[in-house]
């Protein structure tokens, strides 16, 4: 098998373009003045750091840590009993519920914001069809109820694969030894479930910090979190600030980059080959 | 496997076919909902030019694509502050009006020629549409209407608790309303009364910011006012009719108010010059220009086809023809202008701080 | 003895409620566009009666053509192309010794843990460094990078299940190293490759974020045609065909599931004899 390593160079080739070039550019701009549309000056500044004094900034740093850790909590306590539940079932209806839960992920991501938005809505096409009438727009609940049910998914995913490949004879001898049920849970099944649970906070929070489309519509606006303010500096600030905006985007996009290093380098310990990623 | 791969390889073959019909192609970069789709299609058969029609939120999204370079745009219709800053920037070029033949017959509305004359716009751009801004709200609100008409700009500011009040998502329009309110000019520079905007704006703590959906979210019944240009309302109340659904909204502008224009320009990026001026041309005959208005719901800078839609909204809509004219006579209405680098990024930055994580 | 066994019914009493509460998140929004693509009416702001002229519109009016057709043939060929590649550089990268390996699936998984919108405007800058015009090559390119790990990480799990003398084996008796690849290697990771291409599809079909910084003025796909038409939710840019459009896709993706699971099941069975000796 040695011999087919060269299938593996063109590989790295590839990223070096479209990982660790872009990289450095970010890098670039975001502890420079130079405009990537306008290009005439190069000069290392800390000026774009300065977008961290704006009280603005350090809200939606707030509100996307708050609104995603929150998020990624519900999912994690909705999950994990799921996920193991799930993961006990006998193997074919185990299979179906499987199938069951990756289906809505291909339903159109904005649609189903959309969705939302109706649901949220007090006198919608919702409320004829349910009864239900719930006013959630523009509020924190309701944009953690849409993180959870864009996200919950992913946190199963990750725990679900865990729980189904663990060994469960462990769990019998710890029984067999005598330990009652809560012990077996925390000493036996948690720590063995952990890189799923790694994985499963990693994808469930990320995007849930990132996002900026569910935010802007459920938020009605009123709640931005970092990627609004990335998408407003590449999209919107451009002109204004004779290009420089997209170097303070820059730098946020790197600080988001760095944070999902480090949350990389956390999965990594548990997992090496990132196979509890999918 | 193979056969598998074939048929979708195939398949993926056939249906890039099928997206591309015709070889010349027109690139458009213009607001959504903002051209009779139907007349595209039509000019698409006549002159055998496909049209890339892609729709942006903003005068800024559009500045931001421009400046980018990295796609063809042929036509654009930024409004009156963005041209100014385009031609500051050379970033538009001259109209070639010979090869439009159908312009001087429409004759320009000659308060509006003079308004962008005096901004030296008039090489540059074919006028499009104008308008104001004005508030639209719901009439099946207890109180609402008397509210509205009573206060003025301060309805959107003080609604408090009341009413939910939704405001514009972009710069320029949020501070201009702001500044409307407090009977300040909406090109303001001074630094005190930007200042008194941006705390009005805090102050009125919206229940929504939005672009161009804001109407839409008062149909939804998500709000019951909001800052909402003339056309737009005017499409809604046409829809409305299209579709039968009850007319339960109304629009109302205040004393002092801006007045706005938007025109097709050509960008300097452009490519495809010759059928850009074959696309302005053809929305400029009367027939095509007629319909094209009576669709959008925005003002037609040109006489003759405005009058002739004004007469048809008295006839069908008796009163609400009023609020039609974006330039009544003895109004006094401000058109934006760009003012510096340094203004839109102060605006954006007043934006920025005013939208709260409460 | 009796208060455990309480315990035990209780844990599975709260395992079933929050099951039932995870498929009513999930599925809820999705019943309401169901509901909403056979509504008639134009807006959807209330229940107007059952139609199914939305379904028809998106046959015979081509008013969601263009994004439809943009969105399809990339989903085809960037997961074609990435499935193709990423299978020749999961069985390099396996090929590695251990430390390269694991450096290697450590750059594998950048792009999938970075969140979308750093990946789309890092996109968007090499794109704009190299002076490529932002069009249906950028998309495709975009997607093609970002389907490729999924494609690896499917693949590794049964590469490694895989016995490593099954390759040498095939080279001893007579095949060329690509024929050994293609009759001993692939046979065996064809489920990995099968989900693998899937999630490429998947990740395709629905991607918003990256398509958005990384289109031009031509391509639009459904995600960004909905983004600017829900961006003015006006007469004529929006319309419930997109619904339509939806529902169908995923009923057409919950049969193309099946059938592959079933297929799963027959292929595994016949895979044990195809190798080289056994034309």
């Amino acid at each position: 098998m040695k011999r087919l390593r060269f299938f593996s160079i063109p590989y790295l080739a590839w990223m070096l373009i479209f990982i660790a070039v872009p990289t450095l550019i970010l890098i670039m701009l975001a502890f420079s003045d130079y405009s990537l549309y306008y290009p005439s000056r190069f000069e290392i500044t800390w000026v774009n750091f300065q977008i961290f004094s704006q009280s603005y900034m350090s809200k939606a740093i707030i509100y996307s840590f708050g609104l995603s850790i929150i998020t990624t909590l519900i999912c994690f306590v909705i999950g994990y009993p799921v996920a193991y539940y799930l993961a006990n079932l006998p193997e074919k209806t185990r299979k179906i519920w499987l199938a069951l839960l990756i289906v809505p992920l291909w339903a159109n991501m904005l649609l189903r914001i959309f969705a939302w938005e109706k649901i949220f809505t007090p006198l919608s096409i919702f409320t004829d069809l349910s009864g239900l009438s719930l006013d959630l727009l523009g509020t924190n609940t309701g944009i953690v109820i849409g993180m959870v049910g864009m996200y919950l998914p992913f946190m199963i995913f990750p725990l679900f694969s865990v729980l189904e490949r663990m060994d469960y004879s462990l769990v019998e001898a710890a029984k067999d030894l005598g330990a009652t049920d809560l012990n077996v849970f925390f000493k036996v099944i948690f720590p063995m479930s952990l890189g799923g649970i790694v994985s499963g906070v990693i994808m469930t929070m990320l995007p849930a910090m990132t996002s900026f489309v569910l935010p802007a519509r459920i938020g009605l606006g009123r709640i931005n979190l970092i990627g609004n303010i990335i998408e407003s500096k590449f999209m919107k600030e451009v002109m204004g600030s004779g290009g420089l905006s997209i170097n303070v985007g820059s730098l946020i996009s790197l600080m988001l980059m760095l944070f999902s290093v480090i949350s990389f380098v956390i999965i990594t310990r548990f997992d090496k080959e990132g196979e509890t990623l999918i | 496997m193979k056969k598998a791969l074939v048929l979708l390889l195939s398949l993926a073959f056939v249906l890039t076919l099928t997206a591309c019909s015709y070889k010349d192609k027109l690139y458009v970069l213009n607001w959504g909902d903002y051209m009779d789709e139907s007349l595209i299609k039509q000019f698409e058969k006549e002159y055998r030019i496909d049209v890339k029609y892609k729709p942006v939120g903003s005068n800024e999204d559009m500045a931001s694509l421009l400046i980018a370079q990295n796609a063809v745009y042929d036509l654009i219709f930024p409004s009156d502050y963005m041209i100014d800053k385009f031609i500051q920037d050379e970033m538009i070029q001259p109209i070639d009006f010979s090869l439009l033949t159908h312009f001087e017959a429409l004759e320009v509305n000659p308060t509006l020629a003079s308004l962008y004359a005096d901004s030296g716009f008039s090489d540059y751009v074919v006028p499009y549409a104008w308008g104001t801004i004005g508030i639209m709200y719901r009439t099946d609100k207890v109180g609402l209407q008397d509210f509205v008409e009573s206060e003025g700009w301060a309805a959107l500011f003080e609604s408090g608790s009341t009413y939910r009040a939704g405001m514009y998502d972009s710069s320029r329009d949020a501070v201009a309303a702001a500044l409307l309110y407090l009977g300040y000019s909406v090109n303001s520079e001074d630094g005190d009364e930007l200042e008194q905007a941006e705390s009005a704006l805090r102050d009125a703590n919206f229940h929504a910011w939005g672009e161009d959906n804001l109407k839409g979210r008062i149909l939804a019944n998500t709000l019951d006012l909001a800052l909402v240009y003339s056309g737009d309302y005017f499409s809604e109340y046409y829809a409305a009719i299209e579709d039968e659904r009850a007319i339960n909204f109304g629009f109302y502008v205040p004393e002092s108010t801006n007045v706005w224009m938007d025109a097709i320009v050509i960008p300097n990026i452009a490519q495809n010059i010759n059928s850009a001026h074959l696309f302005i041309d053809f929305f400029l005959r009367e027939e095509v220009a007629l319909q094209n208005y009576e669709w959008i719901g925005y003002a037609p800078p040109y006489i003759t086809i405005y009058d002739q839609i004004y007469d048809q909204i008295l006839s069908d809509f008796g009163g609400l023809a009023s609020t039609f004219d974006p330039y009544p006579q003895g109004s006094l209405r401000e058109m934006y202008v760009y003012g510096s680098n340094e203004r839109a990024t102060e605006l954006a930055h007043i934006l920025a701080r005013v939208k709260p994580n409460q | 003895m009796k208060r455990r066994k309480q315990r035990i019914l209780m844990a599975k009493a709260m395992g079933v409620i929050l099951t039932v509460m995870t498929f009513l998140i999930l599925y809820v929004p999705i019943l309401l566009i169901l509901m909403l693509s056979l509504n008639d009416s134009a807006r959807g702001y209330q229940w107007e009666g059952f139609t199914l002229k939305w379904y028809a519109m998106l046959f015979l009016d081509d008013i969601m053509k263009d994004p439809i057709v943009n969105t399809i043939s990339i989903a085809i060929l960037s997961t074609i192309i990435s499935t193709i590649l990423g299978t020749i550089f999961a069985i390099g990268i396996h090929a590695l010794e251990k430390k390269r390996r694991v450096r290697m699936m450590v750059m594998n998984n950048v792009p999938v843990v970075n969140p979308d919108i750093v990946t789309g405007i890092s996109l968007m800058i090499i794109f704009s460094i190299l002076s490529f015009t932002l069009g249906f090559s950028t998309v495709l390119i975009a997607h093609v990078f970002f389907s490729i790990p999924y494609v690896i990480l499917n693949i590794i799990p049964k590469l490694k299940r895989l016995d490593p003398n099954l390759y040498e084996a095939g080279l001893d008796l007579g095949c060329s190293r690509i024929e050994a690849v293609w009759r001993v290697i692939i046979p065996n990771i064809s489920t990995g490759i099968l989900t693998g291409a899937l999630m490429a599809f998947t990740m395709s079909i629905d991607d918003f974020v990256i398509t958005y910084f990384t289109s031009g003025n031509e391509y639009m796909n459904v995600s960004t045609w909905l983004y600017a038409a829900l961006a003015r939710e006006g007469r004529n840019s929006f319309t419930p065909v997109a619904y339509a459009y939806n529902t169908i896709i995923f009923l057409l993706t919950i049969i193309i599931i099946v059938f592959v699971n079933t297929r799963k099941e027959r292929k595994v069975r016949t895979h044990e004899k195809s190798t080289c000796f056994t034309p």
